[in-house]
């Protein structure tokens, strides 16, 4: 038995992350929201005036556009936007070295079980603790190769230019509710510059965690990776258990410039008492290749629908997504292939399981305008049930306005096979042990796009999401 | 190429734009800076109507999610619109404004 | 009780002969007035539901009805319904009155319209000649009793409405086809317009296969609704061949009720011009055990476009069920477009269900391959198209007529662009 096992074994709960440190906070907004807040947020962190007016701007829209009607409406409309907290500081300034971080904020990390800064494999670590960046390093290799990865503060701070320049170009405020919301109070988040044929090696990493009560979490990441260049990011998120309901409302933006390549990679794996509604979208020019690497482990709910925007002849995007929705969790994700260029090509694979009533949705959309020729796309989509009481949904649509094109969509919904199952429990496995394996199994493709400390933190999970549910 | 009468041009005063069916397409005509300009009135985004969007210089800008698109091209200029919309040529003769319209 | 007459009843007016009757059941049947008022009040649907979404209601253009201020007379055109002696024929009003009939006449008065077709459906009940129900019993062993419903359309409006009930282990084909009819008088600058609304009831055991043509004048459009449910056994194996019209709305629910229930569903369609089709269907499964499969083809070439919405549900209490869904649209030209929703709520887990769709052009492999074989390109492509519709065709049980239904369509496919 490994020793996460062990330590799993001694819980009581599903969630093994389920604490919270005192809060220890220098500052926090009052709840609720309105122009004073989001003014209070720009002055304290002594931005530009250009930046105040958008975070306005994107207040009044955020006002003026209405709830979805499409989605999770009965969880979508519990949000009580006034019992919020929109702005959180844990210390007055960004430590240059892991070993000046205050103690209290060390243990949080050390409990999620963050390795060691100095870990080879590791460029760079900008750790999020309540909305605003308490550690920044940047590894000696990045600045050689003039890549900037820092938070999106300090990015605003000393590269207020380029940060200008792409800010909102590829989701606007007005794009949707939870849009404006971000635009008006962000906080956070990353910003990745990669120059002109820079490859960068090693994967760029953050962790992010919400820690107050009824605190939201608003970052913004914007990766612009110029010509020829070569960068994989990777996000993950824990957060601690809460009665009350936490908002967790982000936005990346990638621009993916000319032959360049962008992986993004996600595992959430948020309390369920978290809303997680997020928006990300990239544009990829010509040759480039944006892929979406997407796992939906835990949330409330989920609505997030990663979308490459092929803009550039020769460009690719792919989108992988994975969810696994357990007892009371909707996990409601997708993906978009949005074509406007020719000899473009995509896939969308989405995998997903739902246990104890959970529900997992996937909605997505392939759309090739006419000025799209010689597109080929391949959408699958497989949903695991493993109980009567759980449900899946599907809905694709594919919207083609162009002759020379391939477009091939495949789903299917099914349970685990009794032979399958059989024969696992025959070679000595008790049924848990075996349906865990398959579930594995059916996430393989996934976990496979991870580096490897991911993965086996996958497993974990899976581990013990699955403990408990069969039997 | 066929010329249709499309609409008044005393019904457009400066600034000010009209919606005008040519045939079954939607057109949306714009009298600024000094001269006319129609696009197809359909947001290369979501398909739906440009409507009353605001018109900064020559972007108009979709109400619905925050589109934008030249005018004087179709070009589209902002997210999440990324494929151009139809433009027509406008000639004005009197108090009748006519669209070029051809059969594709 | 004198028996209704039935003999290869053509002519609607014939069925008035009414037995004795009990007027509170007719009572029930709301007047063509409260019906008009109901389409007067009944909002108009939006294109946020997912009925509307990719056509807009006004395009059937329906408004015209309204211009006059007061409720237009009853459909004057033909609903033409032919079947052997031992079908009985009748309108609802009288199969409510008539205790042979009665229960399942209440049935179709029941029926829980869609919300958001709930206005078409008042005009319906308003202007439709007449609601004709059609009573197939079980028959000697081995025979299939043949149903013919013909709509013909002249210029203006028609409003065809019926229901047919299987009984219980009957065998029978129903062909029912929606085509246009020589012009009358000067009313060519009038647009026909087909509101259809049907439903079929499937009795345990019973098998119905049903084809429907719809070649209508281009100028058309036609809305086209039915319904189908399924007992236990039952088997529907379902046709529907598009053809005509400027536009073309279907909505095909099929709902598996019984233990063991189950449907075979094909749709094809060619669209030339400006033509756009609209097609809906929906595979539910409410029953343990069923099956449902659907096979949804179109052909689109000049600026046509095809909308096709799928809806597989499987309900709670619907384990041990498979269903499967594929569509594909073959693009022949630049402007032709395909938009295609496959949807899945799946609310049980002992089921297989898939579903799978394909736009885009015929695949250059294919038809090198079939160019070798020393057709010229054009040739090769026809060919392509023409196997698109082979699945469909070979449902439908008359050589003959199946061979007729061919060579429209290769007509269609050969001819220019706006003729």
């Amino acid at each position: 038995m490994n020793p996460s096992t062990q330590a799993a074994a001694g819980i009581k709960t599903g969630y093994q992350y389920g604490f919270h440190d005192e809060e220890k906070l220098v500052f926090k907004s009052r709840k609720g929201l309105d122009e004073r807040v989001v003014e209070q947020i720009s002055h304290m962190k002594e931005e530009p005036s250009w930046m105040r007016d958008k975070r306005l701007e994107a207040y009044r829209i955020f006002k003026s556009k209405p709830m979805p009607a499409w989605g999770d409406t009965e969880f979508l409309n519990a949000i009580d936007f006034d019992d919020i907290y929109y702005y959180l500081k844990p210390t007055e300034k960004i430590e240059g070295r892991w070993e000046d971080v205050p103690e209290s904020i060390k243990n949080t990390f050390e409990k999620i079980g963050i390795p060691e800064a100095e870990r080879k494999f590791l460029a760079g670590v900008t750790a999020q603790y309540d909305s605003e960046a308490v550690y920044h390093r940047i590894n000696e290799e990045l600045k050689k190769q003039g890549v900037i990865f820092t938070d999106m503060d300090t990015a605003l701070k000393e590269y207020p230019d380029v940060v200008k320049r792409y800010f909102g170009t590829i989701i606007p405020s007005s794009d949707n509710k939870f849009a404006a919301l971000n635009t008006a109070v962000w906080s956070g988040g990353s910003f990745v510059y990669v120059p002109k044929g820079a490859q960068v090696a090693m994967p760029l990493q953050a962790y992010f965690r919400i820690n107050a009560q009824k605190a939201g979490q608003f970052e913004r990441t914007l990766i612009i990776a110029e010509e020829g260049s070569k960068v994989h990011y990777i996000e993950g998120c824990t957060a601690p258990t809460y009665a009350a309901d936490s908002l967790h409302s982000a936005v990346v933006e990638l621009i993916a410039m000319p032959g360049s390549h962008i992986r993004y990679t996600t595992i959430q794996n948020l309390s369920n008492n978290v809303y997680n509604l997020v928006t990300k979208r990239a544009i990829a020019r010509e040759d480039a290749i944006v892929e979406w690497v997407d796992g939906n482990l835990g949330s409330k709910l989920t609505m997030k629908y990663p979308a490459v925007y092929l803009v550039g002849k020769g460009a690719r995007g792919d989108i992988l997504s994975c969810a696994l929705a357990g007892e009371g969790q909707h996990q409601d994700a997708g993906a978009k292939l949005i074509f406007a260029a020719p000899h473009t090509s995509g896939t969308i694979i989405s995998k997903s399981i739902s246990k104890d009533g959970g529900r997992a949705s996937y909605r997505g959309l392939v759309k090739v305008h006419p000025q799209a020729h010689d597109v080929k796309v391949n959408v699958r989509c497989d949903a695991l049930l493993l109980d009567e009481m759980s449900r899946s949904d599907t809905y694709p649509t594919m919207e083609i306005d162009s002759k020379r094109v391939r477009v091939e969509h495949e789903a299917s919904v099914s349970k685990i096979g009794e032979e399958q199952l059989f024969y696992l429990m025959s070679r000595g496995l008790k049924e848990q042990e075996a349906v865990t394996m398959i579930v594995n199994g059916f996430f393989d493709q996934f976990a496979r796009e991870l580096p490897l400390e991911y993965s086996v933190e996958l497993n974990r999970l899976i581990q013990l999401e699955m403990e408990g549910s069969v039997g | 190429m066929t010329l249709v009468k499309a609409a008044k041009l005393s019904d457009i005063p400066p600034g000010g734009r009209a919606i005008v069916l040519v045939g079954e397409t939607r057109v949306i005509l714009f009298n600024t800076a000094g001269k006319l300009y129609a696009v197809e009135d359909v947001c290369s985004h979501d398909e739906g109507s440009l409507d009353n969007g605001p018109l900064e210089d020559f972007d108009v800008e979709c109400p619905r999610h925050g589109a934008r698109f030249d005018i004087r091209t179709g070009e589209a200029t902002r997210m999440p619109a990324i494929a151009p919309i139809r433009t027509f040529l406008v000639k004005v003769e009197g108090d009748d404004v006519l669209l070029e319209t051809n059969h594709d | 009780m004198s028996p209704l007459s039935s003999q290869g009843v053509s002519d609607p007016a014939v069925a008035n002969d009414r037995p004795p009757h009990d007027r509170h059941a007719s009572a029930a049947l709301p007047s063509r007035d409260e019906s008009w008022n109901a389409y007067l009040s009944a909002s108009t649907p939006l294109p946020s539901s997912p009925e509307w979404r990719r056509t807009d209601y006004s395009a059937l253009g329906l408004d015209r009805l309204d211009d006059s201020g007061r409720r237009p007379d009853p459909d004057e055109s033909e609903l033409s319904i032919v079947a052997p002696p031992e079908v009985s024929i009748l309108s609802l009003e009288a199969a409510l009155s008539d205790a042979r009939f009665a229960a399942q006449a209440r049935r179709v008065l029941e029926a829980d319209p869609v919300g958001s077709y709930a206005k078409i459906e008042s005009l319906s009940r308003a202007l439709a000649a007449k609601d004709m129900l059609v009573f197939i019993p079980r028959a000697a062993a081995d025979s299939e009793t043949v149903v013919r419903i013909t709509a013909r359309s002249s210029d203006g409006f028609a409003f065809p409405r019926f229901s047919i009930f299987a009984a219980p282990e009957s065998r029978a084909i129903v062909l029912e086809e929606h085509v246009g009819a020589p012009s009358d008088g000067p009313s060519a600058s009038r647009t026909p317009t087909v509101v259809s609304f049907s439903s079929l009831f499937l009795g345990a055991g019973a098998g119905v296969k049903h084809f429907y043509l719809q070649d209508l004048p281009m100028a058309s459009r036609a809305f086209w609704r039915q319904t189908v449910e399924i007992e236990s056994r039952a088997t529907l194996a379902h046709a529907s061949l598009l053809l005509g019209g400027a536009l073309h709305k279907s909505d095909l629910a099929v709902r598996l009720r019984g233990t063991g229930a189950g449907a075979s569903l094909w749709g094809a369609l060619m669209g030339s011009g400006t033509q756009k089709f609209d097609f809906h269907s929906r595979q539910i499964h409410d029953a343990p055990k069923t099956q449902s499969r659907l096979l949804f083809n179109a052909a689109l070439k000049d600026c046509a476009r095809a909308v096709y919405t799928g809806l597989i549900r499987i309900e709670k209490k619907a384990g041990d069920s498979d269903a499967y869904q594929e569509n594909h649209n073959l693009l022949l030209s630049d402007s032709a477009r395909s938009d295609t929703t496959p949807l899945l709520e799946i609310l049980t887990d002992s089921v297989r269900c898939k579903h799978g769709a394909t736009a885009g052009a015929p695949d250059p492999e294919e038809l090198f391959y079939v160019e070798s074989r020393g057709l010229s390109p054009q040739e090769a492509e026809e060919t392509l198209v023409m196997g698109f519709f082979s699945p469909l065709l070979g449902q439908i049980h008359s050589s003959e007529l199946a061979g007729r239904l061919e060579d429209r369509v290769a007509q269609k496919l050969r001819e220019g662009a706006f003729p």
